[in-house]
């Protein structure tokens, strides 16, 4: 579905991740896994197109990403950056409805498709009792909420999370991540979140892609790289596994 | 109120008191004289409203919209609640032109050279805002309040050199008179053409409010939308200068006073911004060339002691306006 080949994630003038390739395939949940600052937004940036790489396109479908439109792609590959600007006046139903722009037909867009998959939306993120309030005087979690409904109202083949659980309580981390495994599983999706909790990675994703410091990375099956042996290089810290029940945990040490 | 009902009220209002205004003047005119004098096109009444007041109105009401969208794009654009018409210095532009045709005694030649000067200022900032990396709002603000202040200081000179005589009829320029505009029809198709845009790509424009990262993941073409609102907001100022001059606070104020009536889409907003405005520079017309009949006032001034009230009075009413 998803094909990286050769690709160099470059920042400035610095390359940050050199030669990296891999490919994501619908019914996938990889966690992108890094130390700060070593290329991981950079990365998903590229990945869903609003950035383009120097040399060596990524592939959509077999299908070079440059040759998508827009619209087309954003039905393809869908992005959740983990900072927007808060200019947004609107309601937070119109906002997460603001989701389905690439699939607007005609000029008037939402369709009742439209109106459907912003109602399901906002339901699932328990926010449809919100849809009529200003989404400026939500609090953070609220918003976030919604933010991560506008992605789910975009309905992409792959997802792209930056960060996502940032400012959620424990009961919405762990919903928004059993939903994101129970898409990508039954629904035909893929997903790539870039994320710090390496317990929650361990026991929500089928893969991962780690980023190391020195621009090189891993990637694949969780359960052959998530070791205690690899974390503790990619964050130059010491962590020790232990086992709670069936699940691995890492614990680190200082 | 939902967002298409405050639409259809504050349109249908602002072309009632648009009307009104037509009555109004150094010789005022009663209403059933007024309809009267329309329904037999002829007498005194009839030439007063045809050949003066209908006009002035017109163009007052142009001027209006125009700047009220102009304002209303470029604050999207720039994600900048203090963008205004102006930002870029389209205005210095158009003055610096118009004040070179008068001090140089060939006035003919004032809209002319109005043109010209606001239109190297477009494609300057352009130019300048896309060299070394791509533009960005940050960039493009700065571009254009440095070329703006740079051209505010020839405008100074050219003040200061200047034969005292003339100095007040610049400055009245300056501030905003359309004691001298007439209606054009290309500015009434821009005016057309900024209202339909607004209401197709409202979406696309609403999207744009969450950054242009946010909507290009959203499948927003958010460079080629950049560069028509940019073009658009700008032609739309340069309508309006070239005629009127500077006309002050319509293009920052309208659209706020839009927003916090609570109407957000750019779908509605673009339109209301542009029958509001309308009204407003209409109505400050009407009392700029009335209050001090026969002396007529800089309708700029009026607009700003009008329009800063209004706005300051939504703002403290709605105290939940932060950021």
């Amino acid at each position: 579905m998803l094909q990286v080949k050769n690709l160099d994630v470059i920042v400035g003038q610095k390359v940050l991740v050199g030669d990296l390739s891999f490919n994501v395939e619908l019914g996938q949940n990889w966690a992108i896994l890094g130390a700060n600052g070593t290329g991981k937004t950079s990365l998903v940036r590229l990945l869903s197109g609003i950035t383009k790489p120097n040399q060596n396109d990524i592939l959509v479908n077999e299908i070079s990403m440059s040759a998508y439109s827009k619209k087309s792609l954003a039905k393809e590959v869908g992005l959740l950056p983990q900072f927007e600007e808060q200019n947004y006046w609107g309601l937070v139903g119109e906002y997460v409805g603001l989701g389905r722009f690439a699939h607007a037909v005609g000029l008037w867009g939402q369709s009742e498709s439209d109106q459907l998959m912003t109602s399901k939306s906002l339901e699932n993120f328990e926010i449809e009792h919100l849809s009529h309030r200003e989404y400026r005087g939500l609090s953070g979690g609220e918003r976030q909420r919604a933010r991560l409904a506008s992605l789910m109202a975009q309905d992409p083949k792959i997802f792209l999370w930056d960060e996502p659980l940032e400012n959620l309580d424990y009961s919405g981390q762990m919903k928004f991540l059993s939903w994101i495994s129970k898409i990508v599983r039954t629904n035909n999706k893929a997903s790539m979140m870039v994320i710090h909790d390496i317990n929650l990675a361990s026991r929500f994703f089928t893969h991962t892609l780690m980023v190391f410091k020195d621009g090189t990375y891993l990637s694949g099956v969780c359960a052959e790289i998530m070791t205690s042996e690899n974390l503790s290089g990619l964050y130059e810290t010491r962590f020790d596994q232990v086992l709670h029940g069936e699940a691995k945990l890492f614990v680190p040490s200082r | 109120m939902s967002q298409q009902s405050a639409l259809v009220s504050v349109a249908l209002m602002s072309i009632l008191i648009s009307l009104a205004c037509v009555g109004f003047g150094s010789v005022s005119i009663p209403i059933d004289m007024l309809f009267k004098s329309i329904r037999e096109t002829e007498g005194v009444h009839w030439t007063v409203v045809s050949q003066l007041r209908f006009p002035r109105v017109l163009v007052a009401f142009m001027s209006g919209a125009l700047l009220a969208m102009s304002g209303c794009l470029l604050q999207t654009l720039l994600r900048n609640p203090l963008a205004d018409p102006y930002i870029f210095g389209i205005s210095s532009g158009a003055s610096l032109g118009v004040l070179s045709a008068l001090v140089f005694a060939v006035p003919v030649f004032s809209v002319a050279l109005g043109f010209v000067g606001a239109g190297l200022v477009i494609i300057l900032v352009a130019f300048i805002a896309h060299r070394g990396s791509d533009w960005n709002p940050y960039r493009l603000i700065l571009t254009g309040v440095m070329v703006s202040a740079g051209l505010n200081a020839l405008i100074s000179l050219i003040l200061v050199l200047s034969p005292p005589n003339m100095m007040k009829g610049m400055i009245f320029w300056m501030m905003g008179d359309l004691t001298y505009a007439e209606p054009r029809s290309w500015a009434g198709v821009l005016m057309i053409l900024i209202i339909l845009f607004g209401v197709i790509f409202g979406r696309a424009l609403d999207a744009m409010s969450l950054g242009s990262e946010r909507a290009l993941a959203m499948g927003v073409s958010v460079k080629r939308l950049e560069y028509v609102v940019y073009l658009l907001a700008s032609f739309a100022a340069v309508a309006v200068v070239v005629e009127g001059g500077a006309i002050g606070f319509v293009g920052l104020v309208v659209p706020h006073i839009i927003r916090m009536t609570g109407v957000w889409c750019h779908r509605y907003l673009i339109p209301m911004s542009a029958f509001a405005g309308g009204a407003l520079v209409v109505v400050a017309d009407t009392m700029a060339r009335s209050l001090w009949a026969p002396l007529q006032l800089p309708v700029g001034v009026m607009t700003a002691l009008i329009g800063v009230p209004i706005l300051i009075y939504l703002l403290n009413k709605r105290s939940d306006v932060t950021s």
